[in-house]
């Protein structure tokens, strides 16, 4: 045995050891049935087309948070609800979680309509917000009002966890408190074409500007031990407060007449988001926790596939769900062409998924059965869109696995590792870097950098537009490919020498070499595209990330930012201890408007 | 003001680009000063000190190779360890993982102390790790046992610098059943024993510090500070109409 693979395998943290030559990819997920799931491949998942295809399931993280907090029954009160007339002012909510006590402090200003900017380099919002532990004193609520609206113009300290604000919406907001100070409820079909009141766009976390940082986050306030949840809550938080200010709005402007929201509308609320270029680069720079991700999503698939029953009760069950998500699908308001084409055949496919269910639903043995037929006759996001809906099929198989969403991102170098097996290495992990011819000018068409606004990601044509020599080191597969390449020309030279050795003699190397031995026995590794081809579509590193977010209803503004909907269809504060709690907590994806 | 582990790390990445240190390079050298700030070795004001050089010319990894000996022995001819720590540690690993033990010598280097945060990294990998070195007056000795997170440091107040060695590091490392302080007393021969005992610093040193540092965050002079946001500007693009355009609207 190699010396350097017991060092391999305390690495990896492996669920079960790997054979001596590291052939298999390594699991990093200890299951408690160790047997063999079928997982699928690398190459068919980390395409990067197949991941924008991904839809919330129900590991994704607003599914698991609205679980937490409802099965731990978290108390979530204000403590300070001072706005005027015009829905200006200070509110503090007091959070009582399982394992501690938070306050989201929320800011509302008057902003101009002209003012309102979505984008990144905005230094104006109607709502600003932040959650931070414990309780709230006067003089850091202080500190707060000085810093929180300025966002990352300001500063704050590692008592707050999240920072955020929001947007709103032009479309909405408005309407719904005239039709309340009316006595009337809005009308669903109008607040369908915009699920929103606010719209958010970022929310910052893991230690930014000051904040907590994550490793405090995950080891102190275990409430929020998951990856983005304290960003998911605020984001909740945000839909929360959003509801109680145009009910509080309709009630100032017409206490006579004024009415509640009701329940049935409310849940139907939820918070627009905003996301564009700067959420991209986080899936190449943090490879072993997207890998992580992806590898639960899997796990909880494959074992679905192996041990998920065919019983009629689970068909039916399906059927329910396909139904439930064409009904979803129809009602998505976008006006990008590409996406309504792409919403209308996926719908049209799943009505196909209905009549085959009727045709072999009965005699059905095993999902692998629709898995298969869906990848030879239907559309890569109808295969994915199925594949969410069967993970939704058995929560007694998968949600254990929702704990599983983090990981160690260290990357280690091994310097004893030889060079011949790095080589070894790469031809077997990055095969799919190794295919891209760099020469031409359409796999080198584009460049990422950061903007002087804001260290804002952009992507700049290469030969055209200024900063390619300041580019992001973004492009995996071009590293791994020179890298092979000098490699292949240095063993012909040092047959015997290890990395260590190369990297003394070629030290530019060192970044991708830790990188490929990090991520080589990791079992899906990279996403697998040239990010410099000219036609990129960065949508698709949006929409996965989005994915595991828990969002829906897409709706593409350009090739580089969509609009999309967080916690529509969530269960509200009040149903966290109600009699219905048990019947809301789960089934809202995929929302759908109410029905009277 | 205070900034967060994490927000340190980042700054310090694109302040490393900034002054020229490639991919790999840039990452290294930001966890290597950040360590020694969240564990209480004053990582931060070890920079400040080696800034001024850092920025007085392009940097950027050289190719090493060791002078002819029967020992590892380079001459980095002035760089920073946050340079070249990553390739030292790395081939004292190397040898170390095929001879059992090694010793490496790095002559002409600065910023030693920045090389513990690649001590403690093949630490975590199962090897024991000391490096030792002269400064004025003192004599500073680092030491991990295999898989430990924290250090020995102990400093003793004697000077055992020769002309030659005035700006030399050792770097040992050794699988765990090596015993690295032989190693380490063979380089004084015939005068270990007028080291004395020296002052430690322990675990609990250095747990405390980095706990304090993650959950108060740590103190980050504006001056440095403003330093890092002119070296990020270097890797930053110019604002113009084009570039709005290209992240969509």
């Amino acid at each position: 045995m190699d010396i350097y693979l017991p060092h391999l395998l305390s690495l990896q943290e492996a669920a079960f050891e790997a054979p001596p030559e590291a052939a298999e990819p390594v699991a990093v997920l200890p299951l408690a049935d160790r047997g063999e799931l079928p997982m699928r491949p690398a190459e068919q998942v980390m395409q990067l087309d197949r991941l924008g295809s991904f839809h919330q399931f129900r590991l994704s993280f607003m599914r698991t948070l609205v679980r937490r907090m409802m099965a731990e029954k978290w108390s979530i009160e204000n403590v300070a609800f001072d706005l005027d007339s015009g829905g200006y002012g200070t509110v503090v909510y007091r959070v009582q979680a399982l394992y501690g006590r938070y306050s989201f402090v929320l800011f509302s200003n008057y902003l101009d309509d002209t003012l309102r900017n979505d984008r990144v380099i905005a230094n104006q919002w109607d709502l600003t917000m932040a959650l931070c532990e414990g309780s709230v004193d006067h003089e850091q609520l202080e500190q707060l009002r000085t810093n929180i609206p300025k966002q990352e113009a300001g500063r704050v300290d590692s008592r707050v966890l999240v920072l955020s604000r929001a947007n709103k919406s032009a479309r909405n907001f408005d309407y719904v408190v005239d039709e309340l100070a009316r006595g009337e409820q809005p009308n669903i079909d109008r607040i369908a074409e915009v699920g929103y009141l606010y719209r958010t766009t970022a929310a910052y976390g893991s230690g930014k500007l000051g904040m907590a940082d994550w490793d405090k986050v995950r080891s102190v306030h275990r409430d929020f031990a998951r990856p983005f949840a304290a960003e998911m809550f605020t984001c909740f938080m945000l839909r929360h407060f959003s509801l109680q200010q145009v009910e509080f709005l309709a009630a100032q402007r017409a206490p006579a007449t004024a009415v509640a929201l009701d329940d049935r509308i409310k849940r139907f609320f939820g918070i627009g988001n905003s996301t564009g270029l700067g959420m991209a680069p986080f899936l190449i720079n943090h490879p072993k926790l997207i890998n992580q991700w992806v590898e639960v999503r899997e796990t909880a698939l494959a074992t679905v596939m192996r041990d998920g029953h065919c019983s009629a009760e689970k068909v039916e069950e399906l059927r329910g769900f396909v139904c439930r998500v064409r009904q979803h699908l129809a009602e998505i308001v976008t006006e990008d062409a590409l996406q309504k084409a792409s919403n209308g055949l996926v719908h049209d496919e799943l009505l196909q998924l209905l009549a085959w269910l009727d045709d072999f639903g009965p005699t059905l043995t095993d999902w692998q059965q629709l898995s298969e037929h869906a990848s030879h006759y239907w559309r890569v996001e109808t295969q994915e869109l199925i594949n969410s809906l069967l993970i939704e099929l058995f929560p007694e198989l998968v949600d254990v696995l929702e704990n599983h969403m983090d990981t160690d991102e260290r990357y280690d170098c091994i310097p004893e590792m030889p060079v011949c097996d790095l080589l070894a290495s790469i031809e077997r992990a990055y095969d799919w870097a190794l295919e891209f011819d760099f020469s031409e000018p359409v796999q080198r068409g584009i460049f990422w950098y950061r903007s002087e606004e804001k260290m804002e990601p952009r992507l700049g044509h290469t030969d055209i537009d200024a900063g390619a020599d300041r580019q992001m080191q973004l492009v995996v597969a071009r590293s791994v490919s020179e890298c092979y390449r000098a490699l292949n020309a240095y063993l012909g030279e040092y047959p015997d020498d290890d990395v260590a050795r190369f990297l003394m003699r070629q030290p530019q190397y060192r970044g991708i070499v830790c990188r490929i031995q990090t991520m080589a026995p990791l079992r899906y590794g990279e996403i697998r595209e040239n990010l410099a081809h000219r036609e990129i579509l960065p949508m698709h590193l949006l929409r996965c990330k989005l994915s595991f977010f828990g969002v829906s209803k897409f709706d593409p503004r350009s090739r580089l930012w969509v609009r999309n909907t967080m916690f529509q269809g969530a269960p509200l504060v009040s149903d966290f201890l109600s009699s219905d709690a048990a019947s809301l907590v789960d089934s809202w994806q995929f929302p759908v408007k109410p029905a009277f | 003001m205070k900034v967060s582990k994490n927000e340190l790390i980042a700054a310090l990445k694109k302040s490393f680009e900034g002054l020229g240190f490639q991919y790999g390079d840039y990452l290294d050298a930001a966890n290597m000063v950040a360590w020694a700030q969240m564990h209480g070795l004053d990582g931060l004001g070890q920079l400040s000190l080696a800034l001024p050089f850092l920025d007085s010319k392009p940097h950027s990894s050289r190719a090493l190779e060791p002078a002819p000996s029967e020992f590892w022995v380079f001459d980095v001819e002035g760089d920073s360890i946050l340079l070249c720590g990553s390739q030292i540690v790395d081939i004292a690993c190397s040898v170390a993982r095929r001879q059992s033990a090694a010793c490496v010598r790095v002559d002409n280097c600065h910023n030693r102390l920045f090389v513990t945060e690649r001590l403690a990294n093949a630490a975590q990998r199962g090897l024991a790790t000391m490096a030792c070195w002269s400064t004025s007056g003192t004599f500073e000795v680092v030491a991990f046992e295999a898989h430990a997170r924290y250090p020995k440091v102990t400093r003793f107040a004697i000077d055992k610098r020769d002309a030659a060695t005035r700006q030399s590091l050792f770097v040992f490392c050794g699988l765990p059943t090596v015993d690295l302080q032989v190693m380490l007393e063979s380089l004084v021969p015939d005068g270990w024993n007028e080291f004395g005992n020296g002052t430690e610093l322990h675990d609990d040193f250095f747990r405390s510090a980095y706990d304090a540092a993650l959950d108060g965050g740590i103190d980050m002079p504006a001056s440095l500070w403003s330093s890092f946001d002119r070296l990020t500007a270097r890797v930053l693009v110019e604002s113009t109409e084009t570039s709005r355009a290209g992240a969509g609207e």
